[in-house]
C-alpha cells in the first residue's frame, strides 16, 4: 500500500471492515461504469471527503500524485489522438482541439490531431485512475491488514484456507526479504559484485542467490506444515473467528449508502444515460 | 478500435481472463492425466504451507531488482514457474496468482487495482503453459513460449482498452522481464530437482547392505 494503516479513532476507522469494503468496491465499480468527467469529478470529491473524515495523510500522496499526473497526461494525449468516442452530450466530438505536431513545424506539421471527444475521454480516464487510487489508499489507511484478511475469510464463496494463505504469505514476505539480504551479503563476502557486469552476468549472479533461497523456502514450508498440523489445521471444515464483528447502525448506513449509490448509478446510466459521456 | 477503460473495455478484459483460466484448466487437465505423479495434487497441510511460503517468495521477489537494458526487472513471477515445475501446475498456478496479488499489493497497486485479477489469471495460465511446454519439449522452448504468452496475456487487455500505442513502448521491458522470470524459475527448479536426485543417489551409495 502507498500509505500504511494507522490506528486512529476517526468515524471511518471505527466502521466495520465489511462496510468499508462495500464502500471501496462500490466506488471502484461506479468509477468504471461512469464515463462523464463531471460525474467522476463528483465521485472523486466524495472520496476525498471520506479521506478527510478518516484523517488521511494527504502529503504522503504527493509523490504518487505527481508521478500519476505525468502518466495520466500521456494517456490523455494518446487517447485524444487515437480514440474518438460517441459523446452523448457533445455536439461535435470530432472537432480538433489542437495538433500534437503543430502547424508551424515544416514538412510534417500539422499532424496527430487531438479531437475534443478523445481529449474529454482521456480526462475521464485520468479521473478514473485518481478516484480508484484515492479510494484504495483511504481504504488501506483506515483498515488494518488483519481486518482485510477477516473480510476475505468471511466471503461466502472463499475457503478459509485461501484467507489463511494470503494472510500468512503477506506476513512471511519480510522473513523472505531478510533471508534474501543474508544471502546477498554472503555472496558479496565471496567477492560477488551484483552491480557490475553485463545484463546476462547480473542475471546469473542473482540466480545463484535464488537456488539457496528456494531451498530454504521449501524447508521453511515443511516446518510450517508440521506446526500447522500440530495445531490440527484442516481437521474440520467449520472454523471459528478470533474476533467476531458486529454491524452497528453507522456500518449499516455505510452499506446502504454504498449499495444504494451503486444501484442508483447503474439504473440512471442505463435508463437516463446519466454519467455517460 | 480501443474499447476504453470503462465497463465495456474492462468487461471484455475480464472475459479474456476467464478464457485464460479455461485454457489453463484444459492444459492442466492434460498434464494431470499424462503425468499424474507430478501434476495431481492433494491439497493437504503440506501443500498449503508450500503455496504460502512460495507466494511470499513471489511477493519478496518483486523487490529483487536486476537492472536490465530497457528497464529494471523484478523477479516476481519466478516463484510461480518454480512451483509449477517442481510441485505441479495446480501449486504453480496458485502461487503465481497469489504471488501476483501480493507483488502488486506491496508495490502500491491502487491505481491499477481493477486489472490485478486479470494479471492473476494471466500469470496462472502462463506458468501452466510454461511447464506444459517444458514437459513436452525442453526448457528453452518453455522460456520462449512462456515469454510470448506472458507478454500477450498481460498487455492484451490494455491493447483492447487503450489501443496499441502505449503498449508498443512497454513491449521491450515486458519481453525481457518475462524471459528472465521464466528462465530463472525453470532453471532453479531443474537445479534443485537434479540436486535432490543426486543427493538421494549419494545416500543410497553410502548405505551399506545389511549382512
Amino acid at each position: 500500500m502507498i500509505v500504511e494503516y494507522e490506528s486512529k479513532q476517526t468515524p471511518i476507522h471505527r466502521l466495520d471492515p465489511r462496510a468499508k469494503f462495500m464502500w471501496v468496491v462500490a466506488t471502484i465499480i461506479i468509477s468504471i461504469i461512469w464515463t462523464d468527467p463531471v460525474y467522476l469529478f463528483g465521485l472523486g470529491v466524495f472520496t476525498v471527503i471520506i479521506g478527510f473524515m478518516g484523517d488521511f495523510p494527504w502529503p504522503k500522496m504527493k509523490g504518487t500524485f505527481m508521478f500519476l499526473l505525468i502518466v495520466t497526461a500521456i494517456i490523455t494525449l494518446i487517447q485524444g489522438a487515437t480514440y474518438l468516442p460517441k459523446v452523448v452530450w457533445l455536439a461535435n466530438p470530432e472537432r480538433v482541439a489542437f495538433y500534437l505536431i503543430p502547424r508551424w513545424i515544416p514538412v510534417i506539421g500539422p499532424a496527430w490531431p487531438l479531437r475534443i471527444g478523445g481529449l474529454i475521454y482521456g480526462i475521464c480516464m485520468a479521473l478514473k485512475v485518481f478516484v480508484v487510487l484515492i479510494a484504495i489508499s483511504v481504504f488501506g489507511y483506515v483498515t488494518s491488514p488483519s481486518e482485510v484478511v477477516q473480510i476475505i475469510v468471511r466471503l461466502p464463496f472463499v475457503s478459509y484456507k485461501s484467507g489463511f494463505v494470503v494472510s500468512a504469505a503477506s506476513k512471511f514476505v519480510p522473513v523472505i526479504q531478510m533471508q534474501l539480504a543474508t544471502l546477498r551479503d554472503a555472496e558479496r563476502s565471496k567477492g560477488v559484485d551484483f552491480d557490475s557486469g553485463s545484463f546476462t552476468e547480473k542475471v546469473k549472479k542473482t540466480t545463484s542467490m535464488l537456488v539457496p533461497l528456494f531451498a530454504n523456502a521449501l524447508s521453511m514450508a515443511d516446518t510450517m506444515a508440521l506446526a500447522m498440523e500440530s495445531r490440527a489445521f484442516g481437521y474440520s471444515k467449520n472454523f471459528t473467528l478470533i474476533r467476531p464483528y458486529q454491524m452497528q447502525a453507522s456500518d449499516w448506513l455505510m452499506v446502504v449508502f454504498s449499495v444504494g449509490g451503486l444501484v442508483a448509478s447503474i439504473v440512471c446510466l442505463a435508463v437516463f444515460k446519466l454519467g455517460a459521456l | 478500435m480501443p474499447l476504453g477503460q470503462g465497463a465495456l473495455g474492462l468487461g471484455v478484459s475480464y472475459v479474456l481472463a476467464g478464457c485464460y483460466l479455461l485454457l489453463m484448466r484444459l492444459l492442466g487437465g492434460i498434464l494431470s492425466s499424462q503425468y499424474p505423479e507430478e501434476h495431481r495434487i492433494e491439497w493437504d497441510t503440506r501443500t498449503i504451507s508450500r503455496v504460502t511460503i512460495l507466494a511470499a517468495v513471489a511477493g519478496a521477489g518483486a523487490m529483487i531488482k536486476i537492472p536490465g537494458p530497457a528497464t529494471t526487472i523484478a523477479l516476481d513471477a519466478a516463484a510461480g514457474y518454480f512451483a509449477a515445475a517442481y510441485f505441479g501446475w495446480p501449486v504453480g498456478a496458485t502461487v503465481a496468482a497469489i504471488g501476483t496479488f501480493l507483488a502488486n499489493a506491496l508495490g502500491g497497486f491502487a491505481s491499477w487495482f481493477p486489472m490485478v485479477p486479470i494479471y492473476m489469471c494471466a500469470m496462472a495460465f502462463t506458468v501452466t503453459i510454461g511447464v506444459f511446454v517444458a514437459k513436452k519439449t525442453n526448457i528453452v522452448f518453455a522460456i520462449i513460449v512462456g515469454t510470448i504468452v506472458n507478454t500477450v496475456t498481460c498487455l492484451g487487455p490494455w491493447v483492447i482498452m487503450i489501443g496499441p500505442a502505449l503498449m508498443i513502448a512497454l513491449l521491450p521491458s515486458q519481453i525481457i522481464g518475462s524471459a528472465v522470470n521464466a528462465a530463472v524459475g525453470l532453471t532453479v527448479a531443474k537445479a534443485l530437482s537434479s540436486a535432490q536426485k543426486h543427493g538421494k543417489r549419494e545416500i543410497d551409495e553410502h548405505i551399506e547392505p545389511e549382512a
